[in-house]
C-alpha cells in the first residue's frame, strides 16, 4: 500500500506516466541536462521551456538507506526495504525502491535497471542490480 | 560563477547579551505561547534588561508549529515593537535569525531584539514524522522515502561512501557528545555510550540507528541581540557577533528536504559559507576555540567539521574520537550535548549553549579558556553560521 503525500498535477501526470511503464524527465533545450522535478526553467542555466522526454530505465546507485521505522504506518508492512538516489544514464536522479539483492552486495555506483513489471500493491518505481545487457 | 565575498557591516558592533530557556521535556503540558513568553522572559532577566526596553521580536516556525512573534510581543507587553519577523524555515533558521536580529539592530530599526524558538516538538507536531508540503514531497513520498532521518541518511551513506567512512565515524559523534550531557541537567540522554552498547541499539535509517537521531522535545529558548554600546551597561559579560554567513547552494532545493538537485551529498552548505564565514570574522578555522555544531543527526557534525576546515575531508570521526571534542580538548563541541541528547529545539538551544559559555556560565561542563565559538544551524543544502567571541566583562 502506498500514499501520496498530497496531490498537484505535476507530480500526478509523473505517477501516472510512472504507472504505465515511462519514466518522464525534462531536459534543458540549452545545455541538455535533465532533471525530474517540474520546474519551469532549467536549475543548470536558467533557460526556459524544458523539454519533455523519457528515460531509458538504466543509471547508477548514488546512495542509499535502509529503512526499519516507518514513520508513515502506510509503509510499515514494507520494512526494511531500500530507498535508492538512482542516478539515471540521462543525467537525473531519481528516487526509487531497489529490490532483488541482498544488503551486503550494495555498492556506490552499482548499474541498476528498472523492473518493468511492479506489484499492484507495491511501490511505484522499483529498480534492481543490473541483469540484462544494456541495449 | 558565485559573487564575490559577503562581509555583513554589523559585525563587532553587535551582541548577545541573555538567554533563556524553559525546561524540556516530552509533555510540556503548556501551550507554545507560555514556553515562548517564558523563554524570552527569562533571556530579559538574564541580560538585567527590562521588558518593556524589548522592541524586536523574531522567530521561525516549521509548518506552523509555533506562535507568531507578534503574539509573544503582546503577552510580553511591550509597549512599542519596532520590528517584528515570523520565518518559515526549520534548523537552518537560528543563526540566520541572530543576523537578522543584529542588522536590525546595527540598521536602527530596533534597539533590543530577542530571538526565540518554541514548539512543542514532541507531544504536539513531530517533525520527524511530519510531512513536508511541497511539489518535490510528492516525487518521492510514494516510495517511501517520508521522513527526515531518512532524508539525512541518504546523505550520511554517500558521505561514508566518498570519505571511506564506517559506522565508527557516526557512532564517535553521539559517544563524545554523551560525555557532555552528563554535566547538563537539561539533557534529555545523558547515560553515557559505548561503541559496543551502540551497535545494539536499533536501526531507523540505515546507516542511522536510534543514538544518531536526535530526540524530539517540547520547550523554548531564546536569546537578546543588542549593540555593544547597550550592552556595556546590561548585567553580563557581552558575547561580541564576530562572524556570520548565510549560505543556499544552486539547486538548494524547493522544499526543506528536497535535494534531487544537488550534485554532491557529501558536502553540505558548511563548504559553502565556509570562506564567508572565516572571512567576515578576519579568523582561519584554526583560530577558533569551541564549536558548537548543528546535530539533528550525527552525520551533521561529520559534514560541518569538515566543510567548515576543522579536520581535512575524511578525518572528521578520527579527529572525534581522538577526544579533541571532549571536556579538555582541543577544541571542545556541542558542550550540552547537542540536540541529540539536550533535545531538539531546531538548533536555537546550539546558539544558547555557545552564549552560556562564552558569558562564563556553563558551570560544571565549561570550557575552560575558550575566548571564541563558532556555531551552525542547519544541516542540508542551506545554512547559516556565527562565529562569537567573549566580549569585556560587564
Amino acid at each position: 500500500m502506498t500514499t501520496v503525500a498530497g496531490t498537484d498535477p505535476e507530480s500526478d501526470a509523473f505517477w501516472a506516466d510512472v504507472k504505465s511503464g515511462g519514466l518522464p524527465l525534462r531536459r534543458c533545450t540549452c545545455c541538455t541536462r535533465t532533471f525530474v522535478l517540474p520546474l519551469p526553467s532549467c536549475p543548470y542555466c536558467a533557460a526556459e521551456h524544458p523539454e519533455v522526454i523519457q528515460a531509458r530505465g538504466t543509471g547508477r546507485l548514488y546512495s542509499w538507506v535502509v529503512v526499519h521505522h516507518a514513520f508513515d504506518r502506510a509503509f510499515a508492512a514494507d520494512v526494511p526495504y531500500v530507498v535508492a538516489a538512482v542516478e539515471l544514464d540521462e543525467g537525473a536522479r531519481v528516487y526509487a525502491r531497489l529490490e532483488g539483492m541482498e544488503l551486503d552486495t550494495l555498492v556506490a555506483d552499482l548499474p541498476v535497471e528498472r523492473v518493468a513489471h511492479v506489484r499492484a500493491d507495491g511501490p511505484p518505481l522499483v529498480f534492481q542490480p543490473l541483469r540484462r545487457i544494456p541495449a | 560563477m558565485a559573487s564575490s565575498k559577503a562581509r555583513p557591516t554589523f559585525l563587532g558592533k553587535t551582541a548577545l547579551v541573555g538567554t533563556g530557556s524553559t525546561e524540556f521535556s516530552k509533555a510540556s503540558g503548556r501551550s507554545v505561547l507560555a514556553l515562548a513568553t517564558e523563554a524570552c522572559r527569562l533571556a530579559a532577566k538574564d541580560a538585567g534588561l527590562p521588558l518593556a526596553e524589548i522592541d524586536g521580536v523574531l522567530s521561525f516556525s516549521f509548518n506552523n508549529d509555533s506562535v507568531p512573534s507578534q503574539a509573544v510581543a503582546t503577552s510580553l507587553a511591550l509597549p512599542q515593537p519596532r520590528f517584528l519577523l515570523d520565518i518559515s524555515m526549520g534548523g537552518q533558521a537560528p543563526s540566520f535569525l541572530v543576523m537578522q536580529a543584529a542588522a536590525a539592530v546595527a540598521a536602527g530599526l530596533a534597539n533590543n531584539v530577542v530571538v526565540f524558538r518554541a514548539l512543542n516538538g514532541r507531544s504536539g507536531q513531530r517533525v520527524g514524522s511530519t510531512r513536508v508540503p511541497g511539489v518535490a514531497s510528492n516525487f518521492r513520498y510514494p516510495i517511501g522515502f517520508t521522513a527526515y532521518p531518512q532524508f539525512i541518511a541518504m546523505w550520511a551513506r554517500r558521505f561514508l561512501l566518498e570519505t571511506g567512512g564506517t559506522a565508527e565515524d557516526l557512532a564517535a559523534v553521539p559517544i563524545a557528545q554523551r560525555r557532555w550531557a552528563a554535566a547538563n541537567e537539561r539533557a534529555i540522554r545523558r547515560s553515557p555510550l559505548t561503541f559496543e552498547e551502540y551497535l545494539q541499539t536499533p536501526m531507523v535509517a540505515d546507516p542511522f540507528r536510534a543514538p544518531d537521531c536526535t530526540t524530539e522535545v517540547d520547550g523554548a529558548c531564546a536569546v537578546l541581540v543588542t549593540s555593544t554600546g547597550r550592552a556595556r551597561d546590561l548585567r553580563r559579560r557581552p558575547v561580541i557577533i564576530q562572524g556570520a554567513a548565510y549560505a543556499a547552494g544552486r539547486g538548494s532545493g524547493l522544499d526543506a528536504g528536497d535535494a534531487l538537485l544537488w550534485d554532491d551529498l557529501s558536502r553540505n552548505y558548511t563548504s559553502l559559507l565556509a570562506d564567508d564565514l572565516w572571512g567576515s570574522a578576519g579568523m582561519s578555522p584554526g583560530d577558533v576555540d569551541m564549536a558548537q555544531i548543528y546535530d539533528c543527526f550525527s552525520s551533521s557534525v561529520l559534514f560541518a567539521l569538515e566543510g567548515l576546515g576543522l579536520t581535512g575531508r575524511g578525518e572528521a570521526g578520527a579527529f572525534i574520537r581522538e577526544g579533541n571534542t571532549l571536556p579538555g580538548g582541543r577544541l571542545p563541541m556541542n558542550t550540552n550535548g547537542g540536540l541529540l541528547n539536550e533535545g531538539y529545539l531546531h538548533g536555537m538551544n546550539t546558539v544558547v549553549e555557545a552564549v552560556v559559555q562564552l558569558q562564563g556560565l556553563a558551570g560544571e561542563r565549561t570550557a575552560e579558556g575558550a575566548e571564541t565559538c563558532v556555531v551552525t544551524s542547519g544541516a542540508l543544502t542551506d545554512g547559516s553560521a556565527l562565529v562569537l567571541a567573549k566580549g569585556e566583562a560587564a
